[in-house]
């Protein structure tokens, strides 16, 4: 761990809004560098739901997962998107104090 | 029996005091009292900033006046535990609302406001 590092963790570009089909998979990037010894957390901020922490889900939506590429990307992915995960969603650092971003996820339903 | 255990859903002691009073330099205590918790999480969250503060036994954010004390009750008839949310050194900025959450999908929160008077 690198808590204590030169360098702060950084968010380095935007997370971006998506609009998904109806039942297809929604996938957030979170691109940070300098992580160090910090943590990556999601939440769907309009409900306030805790998503996931690191690589550890927390939430028990079965359609929920995350995933990092190496400690630049982290990723959450939701499965077979429904109408009810429609809404904002946040990348938080735990950094003191916190950073975070957020993304709209939209979901297109068929006419 | 074991079986019908099982089938019960998590849920929130609603007795528990919702708006807590604390002193400015002491330690604030929110205590959020769970049923039938089987493999969920509880978490708390600060609603000014959506922050996530702990999860479980975790503790998640690096301001460290904060820490997530367990006390377990598995008693055969009433199963319940205690996640109190603890903030040292407890500060005017610290008033607002803080969320209890049951990782049940979907999820189950209880809030909490707390007070900090001098």
């Amino acid at each position: 761990d690198n808590l204590g590092g030169a360098f702060q963790p950084e968010f380095v570009k935007p997370l971006q809004n998506l609009t998904i089909p109806l039942g297809r998979d929604a996938v957030f990037t979170c691109h940070v560098e300098h992580l160090g010894g910090y943590r990556v957390g999601w939440v769907k901020a309009d409900t306030k739901a805790i998503q996931a922490i690191h690589d550890h889900v927390i939430t028990h939506n079965p359609r929920v997962s995350v995933s990092h590429g190496d400690h630049s990307t982290w990723s959450l992915r939701i499965k077979g998107a429904q109408k009810e995960d429609e809404g904002l969603y946040m990348c938080q650092i735990n950094t003191d104090p916190m950073k975070s971003q957020t993304g709209m996820l939209s979901i297109e339903v068929p006419p | 029996t074991a079986s019908q255990k099982s089938k019960l859903e998590p849920g929130f002691d609603l007795l528990q005091p919702t708006n807590v009073t604390a002193l400015v330099g002491k330690t604030a205590y929110l205590t959020c009292r769970v049923h039938n918790l089987g493999d969920k999480t509880v978490s708390w969250v600060r609603h000014r900033d959506i922050h996530i503060l702990t999860a479980g036994a975790y503790t998640y954010t690096s301001d460290q006046r904060f820490q997530a004390l367990h006390k377990p009750n598995t008693g055969s008839n009433n199963e319940w535990s205690e996640w109190t949310l603890c903030i040292k050194w407890a500060q005017e900025r610290d008033e607002g609302i803080y969320e209890c959450q049951i990782s049940t999908s979907p999820l189950k929160s209880h809030q909490y406001h707390l007070n900090v008077v001098v």
